[in-house]
């Protein structure tokens, strides 16, 4: 006990403690006050008694002193020397002369008036008086009475000093008793009250130990007796319920176990069931992708014949045949465009780009497509794109497109009277970013409530009948949906049956950060236009085009409005307008009813007329054949259109003087002219396509084809842009790129990598060898055109540059020999199996060097011309190539077949 | 011409002793100190002024220090009460009246032959007079025929009158000179045993509060009785006292103030009171087996035998 904390002791420990500390402190502090106290006591007792001794005296020797009696001092000092401790007694006069001394017997006066043993009290005596008048006649200051004499007291400590030392001894020892009596009392009550609850304590720490028939005796007594019964009766429920429980858990576990067993069985009957049913989604999609992928070249190809028969037949019935064959074939090839793409959804496989994008050429792109279907039916068609949408966006063409497109083509569909119109209009704008809403509203047949409900659901459609009317997979609203979903969008529609639909998305884009200004638009600033169209919305969206373009509009839905207003502005006056825009319904286009209203408005203009017309092809009635003030175009047109044809009305007039902008083709022919590219690659496709697009611009193109050349080539003229392959024989890119740097001059030229990798450590050591920026393969038109940009300093405005779709991969599975520029198909149909026998060759001779080096080279192709198949196939190989791994003869095999699937589609050059 | 007649009656009227003030005296009363003996004294001298003499707007009473630092002009009559504001003023040139009372004999004759005389002082005293103790003595101690007396120079005038009245009544006296430096114990020891009877008079150098007590002591263990000139000393141990109180010297100022403002008359020199009280100690007279009578009687007799009646 003594060696363990005190919060380690045990209950009796802890107890007598209790019992005995309070005691102890209590009894020791007591003690110490009781015996110092009456030391203090004795101390000042015997102070006090020479006080009072003295004082007593002092009245009774006054006399004595005032009259010189000594025989009355000797009796007074006598009677003093006669108390306890008084050893001697000076009687002194005023002048602290001895007048009397008495002492006891053995007493030293010298000697007791130094010792500290004795007590001295001293007092003086002062002559007492009496009042002797009755009042003061001369009141003065009272004095004490005069001293006559004192009175010296020497008393003996010895007494007292006994006494203290008995009153010590005798405390100490009614302490100490005090301590053992407490202790013995608090050992016998410790013992009574600790023993039982340590018996308690082993018997718990044994009932702990399972030990369920340990019991305590019941002689506690009181709330100890209480509490042990209580313990066993516990001890005894406890042993019970620990029996039942223990029962209870072995059924319980018997139990449990039957059922984790029966989980288990279930689990592994899932999971193979899952796995079934992935193999087997995986399977269907696999299938039905390579399915709609097979299917695709017999159908492209029995579209192409089928064309081609419908040209070289006359035979009413046949060409009849035919063009149901093409329509079939169409309808087919859709459908299948169709699961191809919602597989690609479904499998997560597609990612939306981010690239600036103008929404109106967008959407234009969109209309211009649906154009000649929605004139075949002759329906109104009109894009009314809202003043305050903004125009450069950073988004996704091709799904916006793919989506929109999706709706009109439902709603050219279901309309046969009536139009389609498309509206564009900002449903929210914060500061980085726009939310569209695009609507597409027809007049056709309508839905109720109940067709609306699973619209959007894949593979059905609002009825049954539609399918058999209309035709299609049932899967074109659930693909939109899809993607508006990526866009951080909702689609949804409002349908009102036999009256017409609106179908609605809406979509998140970045706003461009800076605003391109387009020089086109700034050609007609001011000029006065008059519009004329019966529709409203066509009229509307016609005013802001042209209002977009800074130019004077009226516009009005009323031809007599307009004749009245045209009278009223004369050429000769100031006020006379430069161009005239009749958008024509498809009454007005009648020749009659068209020549009359032209009749009349020549009585009042005489300027440029601009029809807008519901067809594809029109033929202007003869009279009007002849006048050069009148031109032609179907509606809603491109604004480039519109614009080339309103310019080339006003040069034919001579109205103004116009200069024609430049095709975006010459734009950059002139940006590039003079340019001095040295461009670099092993690959022939590489450095055809390259070298076309930018020669096709106006650069001036030399080519190399490896390391080595491309140094020579560089050090033999002066070079504005360098492009440099890295993978290339002889001399890698990475060292051709530092020779070059090392030759004087070289530093103001930039060189750019062409790489088909992208991991951060080689685009570093690119950089520490001198390459400036990176071209990844397969490189796109755009990224192209952006790195001259960027570092030949040529300015090409996105709007200028030639639009390709996407760079994509997934977009391009597809696309296989239709989006290969026809020159490079035959190079191409005798490269793959070049590369192919190579690769195989490697592969059965294990060179595993010589598999990388031409795989990495197939890979380049496959990018080059998105073969997207082959590109995965490819690059898939190259990562196991790079991991270490070795690829066995299945993977082999399968390069082969896709390539051989390639080379099928390909048409093989003649 | 005026008539005769009239003439004569202005004369008659302008030779008449008049009262001095004719209700216009004016009187200012200052004292020595604002306590209790004072303040009486005044308020008794206010009270026994005949107010067809002292109007009451005509009496004003001052404390010294402020009757000294006043801007007004004296009133014709000062009285002065007590011991400082008498020696103060009888030393301040003036021609008013000034009436030192409420002081002793000693002070008076210390006050006479120290400064001139002033032509209108006049000044009334606690002391009494010899007569009235040896009248006292043989009241209450007939067989007494050795008188005891420390006296030193202050009461010594007193001695002459003391020992001729003494002897009328067949008293000795027995006298001991105390200079300022003498044994006063020894003295008093031998006048304790030398005499029936102790006569302890007004004198600081013979007979300081300190002596006195031992007088009384020993005097009281030889059995001598001792008479006392103070209430406070009968009460002290002395058999018997005779003194005047504050209300009785004030009414003996008003007295002497009625008298000259009735017949302008203003006596100079000293005056002892004859108003007095007796304090008889029964206490003391029983420790000394003496047989005194009851202490309103002893006080009518001696009054009787002054010519009045009762105590006052």
């Amino acid at each position: 006990m003594g060696l363990s904390k005190p919060w380690q002791w045990g209950i009796r420990a802890r107890l007598i403690m209790l019992a005995v500390l309070p005691v102890a402190l209590v009894a020791l502090g007591l003690g110490y006050y009781l015996i110092s106290s009456r030391l203090s006591e004795l101390e000042h007792g015997l102070q006090q008694r020479g006080d009072a001794i003295a004082k007593g005296l002092v009245p009774a020797v006054e006399f004595g002193l005032f009259s010189g009696d000594l025989s009355m001092l000797r009796s007074l000092a006598a009677s003093a020397l006669a108390e306890p401790d008084v050893v001697a007694v000076d009687f002194l006069d005023q002048d602290q002369e001895l007048v009397w001394h008495s002492h006891v017997e053995g007493f030293s006066q010298v000697e007791s008036v130094r010792d500290d043993g004795k007590l001295v009290v001293t007092l003086p005596v002062r002559r007492g008086e009496v009042t002797m008048a009755d009042f003061e006649l001369q009141p003065g200051e009272r004095r004490l009475p005069e001293v006559i004499g004192w009175v010296r007291l020497i008393l003996s400590k010895e007494m007292m000093y006994e006494r203290r030392r008995q009153m010590i001894v005798n405390s100490l020892l009614w302490i100490l008793a005090g301590l053992l009596t407490s202790l013995l009392v608090a050992l016998r009550m410790g013992n009574r009250v600790a023993t039982p609850i340590i018996e308690l304590t082993h018997m718990v720490e044994r009932l702990g130990q399972g030990k369920m028939g340990e019991r305590v005796p019941e002689d506690g007594g009181g709330e100890l007796g209480s509490l042990q019964q209580g313990v066993n009766r516990m001890a005894d429920a406890l042993h019970e319920a620990h029996c039942s429980l223990h029962q209870r858990i072995e059924k319980a576990t018997q139990e449990l176990q039957d059922t984790v067993a029966e989980l288990e069985r279930k689990n592994r009957e899932l999971e193979a069931a899952r796995m079934q049913a992935l193999h087997a989604s995986q399977a269907k999609t696999d299938f039905l992708a390579k399915m709609s992928h097979e299917i695709r070249t017999p159908v492209n190809a029995v579209i192409g014949f089928s064309r081609l028969l419908q040209q070289s037949l006359s035979d009413p019935e046949q060409l009849e045949h035919v063009r149901t064959i093409n329509q079939a074939a169409s309808q087919l090839l859709c459908i299948i465009n169709d699961i191809l793409n919602f597989s690609r959804l479904e499998l997560g496989n597609v990612k939306l780009e981010a690239i600036p994008f103008d929404i109106r050429d967008c959407l234009e792109d969109v209309i211009t497509m649906f154009r000649p279907m929605v004139h075949e039916k002759g329906l109104e068609l009109v894009l009314l794109v809202h003043s305050d949408v903004p125009v450069n966006l950073v988004g996704d063409p091709t799904r916006i497109s793919q989506v929109l497109s999706n709706l009109v083509n439902n709603a050219v569909k279901f309309t046969q009277r009536g139009g389609v119109t498309i509206q564009v209009l900002v449903e929210r704008e914060q500061a980085e970013s726009v939310f569209l809403r695009i609507e597409v509203t027809d007049t056709g047949i309508g839905m109720s409530e109940q067709d609306k409900s699973d619209l959007f659901t894949a593979f059905s459609q609002a009825d049954s009948s539609i399918n058999r009317r209309f035709g299609g997979t049932g899967l074109g609203l659930s693909i939109a949906k899809k993607l508006v979903e990526l866009m951080d969008g909702e689609i949804d529609v409002e349908s009102t049956p036999d009256v017409g639909s609106t179908f609605w998305f809406t979509l998140r884009c970045r706003k461009q950060s800076a605003i391109r200004q387009n020089h086109r638009d700034a050609v007609f600033v001011g000029e006065k236009v008059l519009v004329y169209d019966s529709h409203p919305l066509a009229r509307r969206a016609l005013r802001n085009i042209l209002l977009n373009w800074r130019m004077q509009v009226y516009n009005s839905g009323d031809l007599e409005r307009v004749k009245q207003v045209l009278g009223e502005r004369k050429e000769s006056s100031g006020e006379a307008f430069k161009l005239l825009l009749l958008g024509l319904s498809q009454d007005e286009m009648r020749p009659g009813i068209l020549l009359g209203i032209i009749a009349d408005l020549r009585q009042h203009y005489k300027g440029p007329i601009l029809l807008l017309i519901n067809a594809e092809d029109y033929d202007l009635p003869e009279p009007l054949k002849g006048d050069a003030g009148i031109d032609c175009i179907a509606k809603p047109t491109r604004r480039d259109t519109l614009q080339r044809h309103m310019l080339g009305l006003l040069s034919r007039e001579g109205v103004t003087e116009v200069c024609l902008p430049e095709t975006a083709e010459q734009l950059r022919t002139q940006r590039l002219r003079g340019l001095q590219v040295l461009l670099s690659d092993d690959n022939e496709f590489n450095l055809t396509l390259v070298r076309t697009l930018l020669e096709q611009a106006g650069a001036m193109v030399v080519e190399a084809r490896n390391g080595e050349e491309a140094v020579a080539r560089f050090s033999e003229a002066r070079f504005d842009l360098v492009l440099m392959d890295i993978h290339m024989p002889v001399v890698d890119g990475i060292e051709a790129a530092r020779r070059i740097r090392m030759q004087a001059g070289s530093r103001m030229v930039p060189i750019i990598a062409l790489t088909a990798d992208v991991f951060a450590d080689q685009q570093r050591s690119l950089r520490q060898a001198g390459l400036d920026d990176c071209l990844f393969k397969p490189i796109t038109e755009e990224a192209l055109w952006q790195i001259v940009e960027r570092w030949a300093g040529t300015k090409l405005a996105p709007r200028d540059m030639p639009r390709r779709r996407s760079n994509d991969h997934t977009s391009t599975t597809s696309v296989v020999a239709a989006d290969i520029p026809p020159q490079l198909r035959p190079k191409l149909y005798a490269e793959l199996p070049r590369h192919l026998d190579y690769i195989n060759r490697a592969h059965n001779q294990a060179d595993r060097d010589a598999l990388r080096e031409h795989i990495h080279k197939l890979h380049g192709v496959a990018g080059y011309f998105k073969l997207s198949d082959l590109l995965g196939i490819t690059r898939e190989l190259e990562r196991r190539l790079a991991d270490g791994q070795s690829l066995d003869d299945e993977s082999i095999h399968e390069l082969n077949r896709s390539v051989e699937q390639l080379l099928v589609s390909l048409d093989p050059p003649t | 011409m005026p008539c005769p007649a009239l003439i004569l009656l202005v004369l008659l009227v302008l030779w008449l002793p008049l009262p001095v003030a004719s209700a216009s005296l004016t009187l200012d009363i200052v004292l020595s100190a604002r306590s209790a003996p004072y303040l009486e004294a005044a308020r008794a001298l206010r009270h026994n002024l005949a107010p067809e003499l002292f109007a009451e707007q005509g009496v004003k009473t001052w404390l010294l220090e402020d009757w000294l630092a006043r801007r007004q002009p004296p009133a014709g009559v000062v009285v002065t009460l007590g011991t400082r504001a008498a020696h103060r003023l009888v030393s301040l040139a003036g021609e008013y009246k000034l009436l030192s009372s409420m002081i002793t004999a000693s002070t008076y004759h210390l006050m006479a032959g120290s400064t001139p005389i002033r032509r209108h002082w006049a000044a009334i005293v606690l002391d009494q007079p010899a007569y009235r103790y040896v009248r006292l003595i043989a009241e209450l101690l007939p067989e007494a025929r050795r008188l005891g007396l420390l006296y030193g120079d202050d009461s010594r005038r007193l001695l002459g009158s003391l020992d001729a009245v003494g002897k009328e009544h067949r008293l000795t006296l027995q006298m001991i000179h105390v200079q300022p430096d003498d044994n006063v114990a020894k003295a008093i020891k031998r006048l304790v045993r030398d005499s029936d009877v102790i006569l302890a008079l007004p004198d600081p150098l013979a007979l300081s509060p300190q002596n006195a007590k031992w007088l009384l002591y020993m005097a009281y263990q030889r059995g001598i009785p001792v008479i006392g000139y103070s209430h406070a000393l009968a009460k002290a141990g002395a058999l018997a006292a005779l003194y005047t109180t504050p209300q009785q010297i004030g009414r003996e100022t008003a007295e002497f103030l009625n008298r000259y403002g009735e017949d302008g008359s203003f006596p100079a020199g000293m005056h002892t009171a004859r108003y007095f009280k007796l304090a008889l100690n029964p206490w003391v007279a029983r420790s000394l087996h003496i047989n005194v009578p009851e202490e309103k009687e002893l006080s009518r007799r001696l009054h009787r035998q002054e010519g009045r009646h009762g105590a006052e």
